[in-house]
């Protein structure tokens, strides 16, 4: 009998469909004994329905605000138009997730710095976000040994060090040709090494001004050859200068203070790797400007240039070396040999710059 | 038998899900259902059949190379004329992308790394048959690398600058944009041989494909970044294109 039902009950509803009333109408699906189906003991409470009876479910200032509405609504005057009925602003929603209700939402914003990077379309992030030193220390901390180890080759880990602009970057160049004879001036000033506010040393600069002085030197050494040919139609273009300006770069923006940094552990010199790299990277500034004078094929004026060069690049190195090396536990005659290997590791890659690139 | 009345309908046992009531009621609205291909997104989306195991293979081959000719013939677009070169609104707050560009982002909205792959070998195969013959080699793998870590490196890049860019779209625009300096290669490659092989006029095509080539993927890269990094993420897009045509200017 139950069964039947249904299916007239079915029916009904097509039948009311094709009439335009609303399908749902509950009046249609009875049960055979006439009364609504019960089915409120299947769910959990509804956590959007307000009860006035259910004092659970409620607290009173819903409950207050349930009266307040209803008090409210106002009696028909006869003919008389008062404007729009007056509506109280509903009840605000709680962002507090309740841990028993399986149902509730929590209305909390989303961190989409955990998301992965797949979005099409988002609005630039605001600077708020991102350029708070206190970001620094709460970068997740890689839990575990493997977490550790992969930790190097997850794009988040280095994100710090890019947390910079336009206009520092710009005042980090500068300065390193500007200050290079100044002691310290460069580390505390512009890296920020030291003090809570600033910024402290980025990744950026070094990156790309090492990159874009492989391509300088693997354009101006090619172009320098061009002009010491003795027939133009004998020249052609080698494109080992390119990869050996690679190794070479890399090498001093990357492996020396890495060695550095390791001897200067060693002796427990207080450096840390980021503010070695940052100077080795920042310290190639004047190569910039000097390898395109290279071009101009007078002996003299190459090993001129060059060596000017690597002497403002070597003052800056210096400067800004000595100060954590003399100030350290280290006795007199251990941190002189040190700040001497400093200065013979930068004339080292002078002249292996002037001989593999502009020797002719 | 009902698809000779019909010119799109597809067969009754294709269709998404429905019973026969239904696929008799969505016959009607066939406007998608059965081309595949090239129907406007939000319509392709919805009616193209559920399954493509039945279409001949020349159709499931051609929406590709459709998809990716679109693509290529979008980053040819000629220049707006309002903004200078297209940079103009790069430097701005908000970056409200011109016309021409707002219909070249779109396009390359739907990623692939086909047309990347397709332009960078044929950039790599055009200089490495300039290049002097003990260094073709060399010159083949180099570009090829450079043109694939270079477009990572400028990703990743904007990425630690603190953009949201999505890797693999970043790399697919990049790859294209490439295109027109393929091109420009091929023009100063085969001009060579004729007179008009000058030094000055193939740095004119090849600063033609430089302008095309950062045309739209400066506005795509720059769109990410907020305005006070912005011109360190548009930077590394520069010079990357700067070295292509560099390698594209020497053989």
């Amino acid at each position: 009998p139950g069964y039947v039902n249904k299916t007239t009950a079915l029916d009904q509803t097509a039948a009311t469909t094709s009439r335009g009333r609303n399908p749902w109408n509950t009046a249609t699906m009875m049960t055979s004994q006439g009364q609504l189906p019960d089915n409120d003991e299947d769910f959990p409470p509804n956590p959007f329905r307000y009860d006035e009876d259910d004092e659970e479910a409620t607290p009173s200032s819903q409950q207050a605000a349930n009266l307040e509405y209803e008090s409210h609504a106002p009696s028909p005057a006869a003919g008389v138009y008062d404007g729009p009925p007056h509506v109280p602003p509903p009840p605000p929603i709680s962002s507090k997730q309740d841990i028993d209700d399986p149902y509730a939402t929590s209305f909390e914003p989303v961190n989409t710095d955990a998301v992965g990077s797949g979005a099409i379309d988002p609005a630039p992030r605001s600077l708020e976000n991102t350029s708070a030193p206190a970001t620094r220390m709460e970068q997740p901390q890689p839990t575990g040994f493997l977490g550790k180890c992969t930790a190097c080759l997850s794009v988040e880990s280095y994100r710090s060090y890019f947390d910079v602009d336009t206009d520092d970057v710009a005042e980090r160049i500068v300065g390193s040709v500007k200050l290079c004879n100044v002691p310290d001036e460069f580390r505390q000033e512009l890296l920020g090494v030291g003090m809570d506010g600033d910024k402290g040393p980025d990744l950026y600069g070094p990156l790309w001004i090492t990159m874009s002085l492989v391509f300088f030197v693997a354009v101006t050494s090619n172009m320098a050859i061009y002009m010491h040919a003795d027939n133009a139609n004998d020249f052609e273009y080698d494109i080992r200068h390119l990869i050996r300006a690679l190794s070479v770069l890399g090498f001093f923006t990357l492996g020396l203070p890495a060695i550095f940094f390791l001897t200067f552990r060693f002796f427990g010199i207080p450096i840390t790797l980021i503010e070695l790299v940052c100077l080795y990277g920042y310290s190639l500034v004047p190569y910039l400007p000097v390898t395109i004078l290279c071009i101009i094929p007078w002996g003299w004026f190459v090993w001129l240039c060059l060596l000017g060069a690597t002497g403002i690049s070597g003052m800056l190195v210096l400067r800004n070396v000595a100060g954590p090396v003399l100030a350290s536990d280290i006795s007199q005659n251990k941190a002189g040999p040190i700040l001497v290997a400093v200065l013979v590791c930068h004339f080292v890659f002078f002249l292996v710059l002037k001989i593999s690139f502009y020797h002719h | 038998m009902a698809d000779s009345t019909q010119t799109n309908a597809p067969p009754p046992w294709a269709n998404p899900g429905g019973t026969s009531a239904s696929a008799q009621m969505n016959v009607t609205e066939d406007s998608g259902v059965g081309g595949g291909g090239m129907a406007d997104d939000g319509q392709e989306f919805l009616g193209a059949p559920f399954s493509t195991l039945d279409e001949p293979v020349m159709e499931t081959i051609m929406r590709d190379v459709r998809s990716v000719a679109s693509k290529l013939k979008v980053v040819l677009l000629p220049l707006d004329r309002s903004s200078p070169f297209g940079y103009a609104n790069v430097s701005q707050e908000d970056m409200v992308p011109a016309e021409n560009q707002r219909q070249v982002l779109t396009t390359l909205r739907d990623w692939d790394l086909w047309g990347p792959l397709f332009v960078c070998l044929a950039l790599s195969v055009i200089l490495s048959f300039k290049a002097p013959s003990q260094q073709a080699s060399a010159v083949f793998a180099a570009v090829f690398v450079a043109i694939w870590v270079g477009s990572a490196v400028v990703t990743i890049n904007a990425q630690l600058l603190g953009g949201t860019i999505s890797f693999f779209q970043s790399v697919c625009v990049l790859g294209y944009c490439v295109f027109p300096m393929t091109v420009s290669a091929l023009i100063i490659g085969l001009l060579r041989v004729t007179p008009l092989g000058v030094v000055w006029l193939d740095l004119i095509w090849a600063g033609l494909g430089f302008v095309w080539a950062t045309r739209a993927s400066t506005i795509f890269i720059g769109q990410y970044i907020a305005r006070e990094r912005r011109a360190l993420a548009v930077f590394p897009v520069f010079f990357f294109y700067t070295f292509l045509g560099w390698m594209i200017l020497l053989f």
